[in-house]
């Protein structure tokens, strides 16, 4: 029976029919862990020569024996084979038939083990399909599984790969499972229960949590070992026991505990005897003891030097234990402690893998460890319980290596490649962290929670065609990481195909988040490319090139705005033709083969260095995500199908009283939204058009019935409209925009907010006929006529310079152009007067004002509002929304975070501290340390296209425009992944013809709420991650060859008839080709 | 077919066969358990009230019983120390388990008890103490649908005038609409979760079928009364146009300003709201908030919603919701920030049975543990939360467990089983031989 499993095996091996069909049946049952074993003909040499007189067996052995009938060969050449095992046949000798790669599934919940197969060949000749699901009970009905405890947690194979060793959390032992017999289907499962005792004899009867395996003997030829004719299992496993605070180096032949170690308090290690005790937690019942409780281990034997190692994790302690282990795997004495950044107290280690040595950097297109110019380093990845991987080494520096180094200071080349490989975390020399970084460790994009993580290396492919420094041509050390969310990324370790250092003539050939050891893998092809084409050798510059894009929406090359900026405008709120007096962002000039024109300095048609200053941190940038700047926009961008920082509308109550009007939220939502004083509050009501469904019940959406302004109702319960209409009115009739005295995370202070002219130059108005020209300036900014036509049009309304306590102080005195009234029909539409007296006929002496305080009867429902900027330009992301630093302080007061890094900003207002010449033009870093303003102002080169009018006249020429240059006075702006310019926060007016620049206006800026630049940022980093679906990965495992098999303990549960549910999968991906999938299910 | 539709076939049925049940006949009884879904305990953790959903419709009517603690703690500590108590059985299947006829359990207090209408979902508890020990109970009841409140005054539960005990709900104890005002709006069908919170004097309804939250103004000295009523939080799935609000909870219910988590059937997403109170006195109204997606569990293999209960750590910094796509245990930090907001951070997860039904955490001396029961499996799960969670024991409770609560300081669980009339009684004393084990098994089974 055996042989008719291999030949199954090798059968299914070899058929090359890769279709999937639903199946009928689920093989797989939620696992959770996995083992792996080789198992097929042996000559019996105990490690010797072989002679044609030695017995043949068909039995376990060591998955070397494996590893070298799959090591790499000719499609033609003969399978190797290990020492020993050569065919004699010839010589008389018994035929040594082959072996094949067993994988031993654990299922946790039935408390079972499934057995998948497959053929011994090298990873280059694997195929879908070629791992086979067995069954373990030929004599039941569909494919069984094979029964070895209660609730098992782990699986190991032992030292002789003869016996697949299980930890059961629900009994509190182990169990032992023959590996021969589980595969001959002859004799019967054997599955032995091992019980762990200590140095006593006293059964430890614990719930293990974790556990990993001496490595395997690489000596092929042994029979199985055997007592009394019985085969036992050998060698040790590590069992992690949290609730003694103990891994304990259990003894497989005898079940008793000959080492361990112990974690005091604190996590420190101490290396102990067999003479342990622990909690009974499956017998008489005992408490767990407090203290660190490891959860998570590693044993790995290094291939290069041969060292051993185990290390542990607890998942309430920040540090991580790294025990050197002697041939025996017992502790050699030498341990030492990895302490993680952990600024709450609260870090826990969930997971974590040790590398092998590696010798780092290097660009030879092959892994050369012993040639390698950074030396010898090993890692640990540990996923740890802030959602990040973090990364020691354990090797040469001994430290945890900070994986979030600010890739705008590695650009100088100063760092070698010894210095890049682990940046010690908190060490002097180790340059910023970068802003925004949660900690110290790697994070996943879209804050997905890792789970599970292990390393594989991948060697080059000899006649491998594929282009060099392809995302999907691993050849290198990388760390698969799972995640919760069902994504598997690839984490580049060292990679041997991509240059190590960034290229200052070449700044986009090489980002250097992508040359950067444990940074997550990128899936987008050629970072580096220009805009430009090669014809009859000669490379030509292109302006109308906005990147490569492929057919399924994705990109190739480096970040830009896939289009021009766009500037939006509300109707009727400025003339069209006169848009280009509006602030913009700065443009330049491209002179191609193709056009000649004005480019956006985000294009990608942009000059190689301008795009790499524009974009200086290609991982800090989302894969794709529209950015608006938008004159006092949201401070929240969220829709229904978003969540990034709040609603757009919200929900609160209005408390009036003497100290003014109390806008509260008991969520607390206003630190954490970004509000600032000066910030405005517009006031929604609800929305006529939705009859009354903005309101509670009992309540009416309710429009006074002298309201100009469109869409805005207020909430008032049914009996109460009439009579409040009257009394409410002024705040009913208002546009309801207030200005915030004062934020705290609970409740803000508002103001009634003055109309006020958006021509009030920015250093001030001198005077009231100043603030009557510039009224007329801005209403002639909404027509279409050219200056010289438009003498006509003039504003209605009265301005009066005043200073003005309800707007951020500016200039000497705040002094404002505010709209005069005497009564409310002096005033602007949406604006009420307050303080007006009709009586006095000469000079008006009543303001207009956006709204009004009411009484509080007229705000006794809920109140929808919006959080908006004062007068800046408000920058957000679709997917990043509006970066802040405000923070509540211990009263409860909204402010910005004093120590909170200078790029993190989300505005922009028309004027700003001016740039530092000194400072470094991508980080902004200054010389003697620390930022310079961020934004700042500047002035810059801008590239404008004017209109070309015919001489003396405002008619367009035949040629209708020109590309001029100027230097134009600039807003710099810096996030945490691109830096702009906003150019012409103010206009100096046209003299005769629009856009002639003509006029002699000073610091007269022309914005107005809701003017908005807008772009698409794409080209961001897009990680690289395995194509494989799991609804919950648990863990990630190495497998033979170097395969990544994803352990999905997680049910799919289908909503269509084509595609089955399952209980859990298992995926085996080969590392030399992510999209060669083999799904268990 | 909904529950208004069995009620109606019910009575057909009752029709055609001619029934002549008296009304005695179809009085359900105050000293057993049938189909009984909801369970909550007392904030002093002395009494446990079950609400018997009535789901084949044997009775006219459906009940909330009333049960002693300190009697099911005597009758496990009886059992344990000295041997099985008169009237019980040990379990032939489980060695630790007694079991116990309700009769027994309820001797004490089954006139304490109220009948309700049928198919009872829930069960919340406000606590209205005024030194003698009162509470009111909240419970959505779907046959009508209406929802019922009823106070305990210390002695039994009360829903009408009278001293009649195991008496029938008036209807001023039911609420259908909207200020108990016919002319106004009736509330949706399928009420489901209940909440109730103690110091907002407040209780929210979540609805099944449509995606509605019902918010019910409950003064501590007053009568309760829906006031508000917000319909179409949840989209519907557009794969099939199923919609519902299904599990609720609040974050801080024992501070003002309670923030309250609503989970969706249909959307993965979760809606927060609080209860604005105008200061003339007008009926509360709830206000919308903000809200997360759960897209950090199985989101990449296009499964994340369907979520069934939640509930929050006694500190309220941690969100603990079981979603059915994929059959998850999500973990969520849901501590202050900097910025003084609740993160609302997922921070972990770990497989689930399929069919989860509902969640309690409780610390029973050891930190937090969480209990979510399997209605399929007839399973309990208990999470440690430690970490990014795992599972600490998968317990075989009986058919069809549907909801459970936890009496930390007695260091009991219990969890009412809907197919087999019983209540299991779990101990979750750190240490304890029997630690998340059925200890008593209160009722007799109903056979398949």
């Amino acid at each position: 029976m055996k042989r008719l499993a291999l030949v199954g095996v090798l059968a299914a091996a070899a058929c090359g029919d890769t279709s999937s069909n639903p199946p009928l049946q689920l093989n797989l049952d939620r696992p959770v862990d996995i083992t792996f074993a080789c198992y097929g003909g042996l000559r019996i040499t105990n490690g010797g020569e072989a002679n044609p007189g030695q017995p043949v067996e068909t039995t376990a052995q060591p998955v070397e024996a494996c590893n070298i009938r799959s090591g790499p060969r000719e499609t033609a050449a003969p399978v190797p084979v290990p020492f020993g095992q050569e065919d004699l046949t010839a010589m008389g000798g018994a035929p040594v038939i082959g072996a094949a790669w067993y994988a031993f599934i654990l299922q946790s919940a039935p408390g079972t083990v499934a057995i998948a197969a497959w053929g011994t060949k090298p990873a280059i000749a694997f195929q879908n399909g070629d791992v086979d699901v067995l069954d373990a009970d030929r004599l039941t009905p569909g494919k069984n599984s094979i029964s070895v405890g209660e609730d098992p947690i782990a699986i190991a194979t032992d030292r002789a790969g003869c016996k697949a060793i299980t930890a059961n959390a629900g009994s509190c032992d182990l169990s032992v499972l023959d590996i021969n017999d589980a595969l001959d289907q002859v004799t019967g499962v054997d599955v032995q229960r091992l019980v762990v005792t200590n140095a006593s004899g006293v059964p430890i009867r614990s719930k293990p949590a974790a556990m990993v395996a001496e490595p395997m003997t690489t000596t092929i030829g042994n029979s199985c070992p055997a007592v009394d004719g019985k085969r036992v299992a050998s060698g040790l496993v590590y069992v992690a026991y949290p609730s003694c605070n103990l891994v304990a180096g259990i003894d497989l032949a005898t079940g008793q505990i000959v080492t361990g170690v112990q974690l005091d308090a604190d996590g420190d290690p101490t290396i102990v005897t067999g003479a342990v005790s622990c909690p009974d937690e499956c017998g008489d019942g005992a408490a767990a003891l407090p203290g660190a409780r490891p959860t998570t281990l590693d044993l790995e034997q290094d291939p290069r030097s041969g060292s051993r190692r185990l290390v542990i994790g607890a998942e309430n302690s920040r540090k991580l234990s790294v025990i050197d282990l002697d041939l025996d795997s017992r502790p050699s004495g030498v341990t030492q402690v990895i302490e993680l950044e952990d600024p709450t107290g609260t870090l826990g280690v969930t997971a974590l893998a040790l590398s092998p040595v590696i010798g780092m950097g290097g660009e030879s297109h092959d892994i050369d460890d012993d040639n390698a110019p950074g030396g010898d380093f090993q890692f640990v990845y540990a996923v740890a319980t802030d959602g990040t991987v973090r990364v020691a080494d354990v090797l040469i520096v001994n430290t945890e290596c900070d994986t979030q180094v600010d890739p705008r200071f590695l650009r100088d080349g100063s760092f070698t490649a010894r210095d890049l490989s682990c940046f010690s975390v908190g060490v002097l020399g180790t340059p910023p962290r970068r802003p925004g970084a949660r900690g110290p460790g790697i994070e996943l994009v879209g804050d997905v929670i890792p789970t599970s993580v292990d390393f594989v290396r991948s060697r080059a492919i000899e006649g491998d065609t594929r282009a060099e420094q392809l995302p999907g041509k691993l050849i290198g050390t990388f760390a698969i990481v799972t995640a919760l969310n069902g994504a598997t990324f690839v984490v580049n370790v060292d990679d041997d195909d991509y240059p190590d250092q960034f290229d200052p003539a070449r700044p986009l050939a090489v980002p250097v988040p992508l040359s950067l050891p444990h940074g997550l893998r990128d899936a987008v092809v050629d970072r580096g490319r220009l805009a430009t084409q090669v014809v009859d050798g000669e490379t030509q510059k292109l302006c109308e090139f906005n990147g490569p894009t492929l057919s399924n929406g994705g990109v190739e090359g480096g970040p830009r705005a896939a289009t021009s900026p766009s500037r939006n405008v509300a109707q009727g709120a400025y003339a069209l033709e006169k848009l280009t007096q509006l602030p913009g962002i700065r443009q330049l000039r491209c002179e191609g083969t193709d056009s000649t024109r004005a480019i956006s300095e985000l294009s990608f048609a942009a000059p190689e260095d301008v795009r790499d200053r524009e974009f200086p941190d290609l991982r800090a940038l989302r894969i794709e995500e529209t950015w608006t700047l938008t004159w006092e926009g949201a401070l929240s961008v969220d829709k229904r199908d978003s969540a990034v920082d709040g609603p757009v509308v919200r929900e609160g109550m209005l408390f009036v009283d003497q100290s003014g009007m109390h806008l509260r939220d008991q969520t607390r939502p206003y630190c954490d939204a970004g509000v600032e004083p000066f910030d405005v509050v517009q006031m929604r009501g609800c929305d006529p058009a939705l009859g009354n469904s903005d309101c509670p019940l009992t309540y009416r959406c309710y429009v006074h019935p002298t309201s100009q302004v469109q869409g805005l109702g207020a909430c008032i319960r049914e009996n109460e409209a009439e009579r409040l209409a009257d009394a409410c009115k002024d705040f009913l009739t208002s546009i309801r925009r207030y200005t915030v005295a004062r934020a705290e995370s609970g409740e803000v202070l508002l103001m009634p907010r003055r109309h006020e002219l958006r021509t009030t130059p920015i250093d001030g108005c001198t005077d009231d006929a100043q603030c009557e020209a510039l009224g007329d300036y801005a209403a002639r900014t909404q027509t279409t006529r050219h200056p010289i036509d438009d003498q006509a049009t003039v504003d209605p309304h009265q301005w009066v310079c005043r200073a003005d306590p309800t707007r951020k102080p500016r200039g000497t005195g705040n002094r404002r152009c505010n709209m005069a009234c005497d009564i409310s029909s002096d005033c602007a539409t949406g604006t009420v007067c307050a303080g007006g007296n009709p009586m006095t006929a000469e000079t008006k002496e009543g303001l207009c004002m956006e709204g009004i305080t009411p009484a509080q009867s007229c705000v006794n429902a809920p109140q929808r509002y919006e959080l908006r900027a004062g007068e800046a330009f408000l920058v957000a992301g679709t997917r990043s929304g509006y970066v802040h630093s405000t923070i509540a302080d211990a009263t409860g007061a909204c402010r910005r975070d004093p120590t909170a890094h200078p790029l993190l900003t989300g505005r922009i207002p028309l004027t700003a501290p001016p740039c530092d010449p000194t400072a470094d033009p991508i980080s902004g870093r200054l010389p003697g340390g620390g930022y310079e303003p961020n934004p700042c102002s500047t002035t810059v080169s801008q590239t404008d296209v004017i209109p070309n009018y015919q001489p003396d006249t405002c008619t367009l020429a035949t040629v209708p425009s020109n590309l001029v240059e100027r230097q134009a006075p600039a807003i710099q702006f810096r996030n945490r992944g691109m830096n702009l310019n906003i150019v012409d926060p103010y206009y100096p007016g046209d003299n005769r013809c629009i856009a002639d620049r003509g006029g002699t206006l000073a610091n007269v800026p022309v914005v107005f709420p809701g003017y908005q630049l807008t772009f698409r940022q794409t080209g961001g980093f897009t990680p690289l991650v395995v194509p494989v679906s799991p609804s919950m990965p648990t863990k990630v495992v190495r497998g033979p060859t170097q395969s990544i098999w994803v352990i999905d303990e997680g049910d799919f549960l289908s909503t269509s008839i084509a595609q089955p549910s399952t209980r859990g999968k298992v995926f085996r991906v080969e590392v030399h080709a992510l999209g060669l999938v083999n799904t268990l299910e | 077919m909904t529950p208004a539709q069995l009620v109606a076939l019910g009575a057909l049925g009752a029709a055609l066969a001619g029934c002549t049940a008296s009304a005695e006949d179809v009085r359900p009884p105050d000293d057993r358990l049938f189909f009984p879904t909801g369970v909550a305990v007392s904030p002093n953790q002395k009494l446990l009230f079950v609400t018997n959903a009535n789901s084949d419709l044997t009775f006219d009517s459906g009940s909330v019983a009333v049960f002693d603690v300190n009697v099911i703690n005597q009758l496990v500590t009886e059992w344990q120390t000295v041997g099985v108590p008169a009237g019980c059985t040990p379990d032939s299947d489980y060695t630790e388990t007694l079991n116990c006829e309700a009769p027994l359990v309820l001797d004490t207090t089954r006139q304490s008890g109220v009948r309700i209408g049928n198919f009872a979902t829930d069960i919340a508890v406000q606590d209205r103490d005024d030194g003698g020990g009162e509470l009111r109970l909240v419970v959505p009841t779907r046959g009508d649908p209406s929802i019922t409140w009823v106070d305990w005054t210390g002695e039994r539960l009360q829903c009408r005038d009278g001293s009649e005990g195991h008496a029938l709900c008036d209807d001023d104890h039911r609420l259908s609409f909207v200020l108990n005002d016919d002319d106004l709006v009736s509330i949706p069908e399928e009420p489901f979760g209940v909440f109730a919170d103690t110091k907002g004097e407040f209780a929210i309804v979540t609805h099944l079928t449509t995606g509605a939250v019902t918010l019910i103004d409950s003064p501590r000295n007053g009568n309760a009364v829906i006031t508000d009523i917000v319909t179409g939080v949840f989209a519907p799935d557009p794969s099939n146009g199923v919609r519902g609000a299904t599990s609720v909870a609040g974050r801080t219910p024992q501070m003002p300003g309670d923030i309250i988590y609503v989970g969706s059937r249909s959307e993965d997403r979760v809606q927060t709201f609080t209860v604005g109170r105008p200061v003339n006195g007008a009926p509360p109204f709830l206000l919308t908030g903000s809200y997360f997606f759960l897209d950090a569990v199985g989101a990449n293999n296009g499964q994340s919603n369907d979520t069934r209960g939640m509930a929050f750590s006694g500190s309220g910094d941690r969100l603990y919701l079981v979603n059915r796509r994929p059959p998850s245990l999500q973990i969520f930090d849901t501590s202050l920030g900097p910025t003084g907001f609740p993160k609302n951070d997922p921070i972990g997860a770990t497989d689930l049975c399929r069919q989860a039904s509902t969640v309690t955490v409780a610390n029973s001396g050891d930190g937090d543990r969480v209990y979510v029961t399997c209605f399929q499996d007839g399973q309990l799960y208990i999470i440690n939360p430690q970490g990014q969670g795992s599972v600490d024991d998968i317990v075989t409770v009986g058919r069809g467990p549907y909801s459970v609560v936890a009496a930390p300081d007695a260091k009991k669980l219990f969890v009412t089983n809907f197919l087999e009339d019983t209540i299991a009684v779990l101990d979750i004393e750190p240490g304890s031989p029997t630690r998340n084990r059925v200890v008593l098994r209160i009722g007799e089974r109903r056979t398949p």
